[in-house]
């Protein structure tokens, strides 16, 4: 499993490089950011962090903002924010989760405390990761099925079958490219009075054998 | 502000010394290294700040310079900015200068305190 990449946006650089040190430390990928506007930057750009431990007070932008404008971009999985914050007062822990906030860790953060919350957030991480991978693979099975529905075009006298390209196919290769399944050749006991039994005659030695076996490649 | 604070508390660096890793410079060097390129700015705005009134600044940076002082033990430079942002914050300006006038003097003590931990290296 590859290391989760954490962003930790911190204008205040002792702060910054200490929890960059603890995270660095349970083996997390971490990216920084120096103020709210870099963190947002990071934050919304394609690669973009799962996780993020964002100081509250930056200037510029500050951490709620930060989380306000980060949430207005709905995403397959959202990013994990952790609010680092001196403020502490039940009001202000309200103010940061209603911001956006998953969680909050008041400064100085304590390295076992700041860890553990991590933690929890790299759990949701990866079970949102695996949801999202869950849904795309269904997704995909979901379309492959849609292929299948509806009116297939079949010729009535060779029972090829028109796809959507105008191309005639024969039914197995037809079904073989659009569904998971394989086509083992064999013959039915009608086809096998009808066709092999003649040729079998027609051989200078014939051993009969049983209809229903594999035919030959 | 108490001033039976200690100036750097040895209990925080060996918290901060926990941090080390292989491979990686020494976290208390590297972190008061920090400190130092970055604090001197934050006192200079705390002080003109006092000095022309500017509350709003006032506690910004004071709170700032807090946090660093938090992370590093610096308790008595905390408990001085705590009382400087209060201060500030609840527009107080004539308690916040008076607070804030202490702080180059404190920052000189941190400062000598901190040289000694970086040349014993």
């Amino acid at each position: 499993m590859p290391a989760l990449r954490v962003l930790v946006a911190d204008d205040e650089p002792v702060s910054r490089a200490l929890v960059a040190r603890m995270l660095r430390k349970e083996g997390y990928d971490v990216a920084l950011a120096t103020d709210g506007a870099e963190a947002l930057a990071a934050l919304t750009a394609p690669d973009a962090p799962a996780m993020a431990i964002l100081d509250w007070m930056m200037p510029g932008l500050d951490g709620t903002e930060v989380l306000r404008r980060l949430r207005r971009q709905p995403r397959a999985t959202p990013t994990w924010v952790v609010l680092l914050t001196s403020r502490d007062t039940p009001a202000d822990i309200v103010a940061g989760l209603d911001a956006g906030a998953d969680d909050y860790v008041t400064k100085p953060p304590d390295e076992a405390e700041l860890v553990a919350r991590v933690r929890v957030g790299a759990r949701v991480v990866r079970l949102q990761q695996a949801l999202a991978d869950r849904v795309a693979h269904l997704q995909d099975a979901l379309s492959r099925v849609k292929q299948l529905q509806g009116l297939l075009p079949i010729c009535s006298y060779c029972k090829r079958i028109r796809d959507d390209r105008n191309y005639w196919q024969q039914v197995e290769s037809y079904i073989a490219e659009h569904a998971d399944v394989q086509f083992s050749h064999s013959y039915c006991p009608d086809c096998y009075a009808h066709y092999v039994e003649p040729q079998l005659r027609e051989l200078p030695s014939h051993h009969p054998s049983p209809p229903g076996g594999d035919a030959p490649a | 502000m108490t001033p039976t604070e200690p100036v750097l508390d040895p209990a925080s660096l060996e918290t901060l010394r926990a941090l080390n890793q292989e491979g990686e410079p020494d976290v208390v060097i590297e972190v008061l290294q920090l400190f130092l390129d970055d604090a001197p700015a934050r006192v200079d705005t705390i002080t003109a700040a006092a000095l022309a009134g500017d509350a709003v600044t006032l506690a910004r940076a004071a709170h700032g310079l807090k946090g660093s002082a938090a992370n590093i033990g610096a308790a008595r430079l905390r408990a001085t900015c705590r009382a400087i942002e209060e201060a500030g914050r609840e527009g107080r300006l004539a308690e916040a200068r008076t607070t804030a006038a202490a702080l180059p003097a404190e920052f000189a003590d941190l400062r000598q305190a901190i040289a000694g931990i970086l040349a014993a290296g």
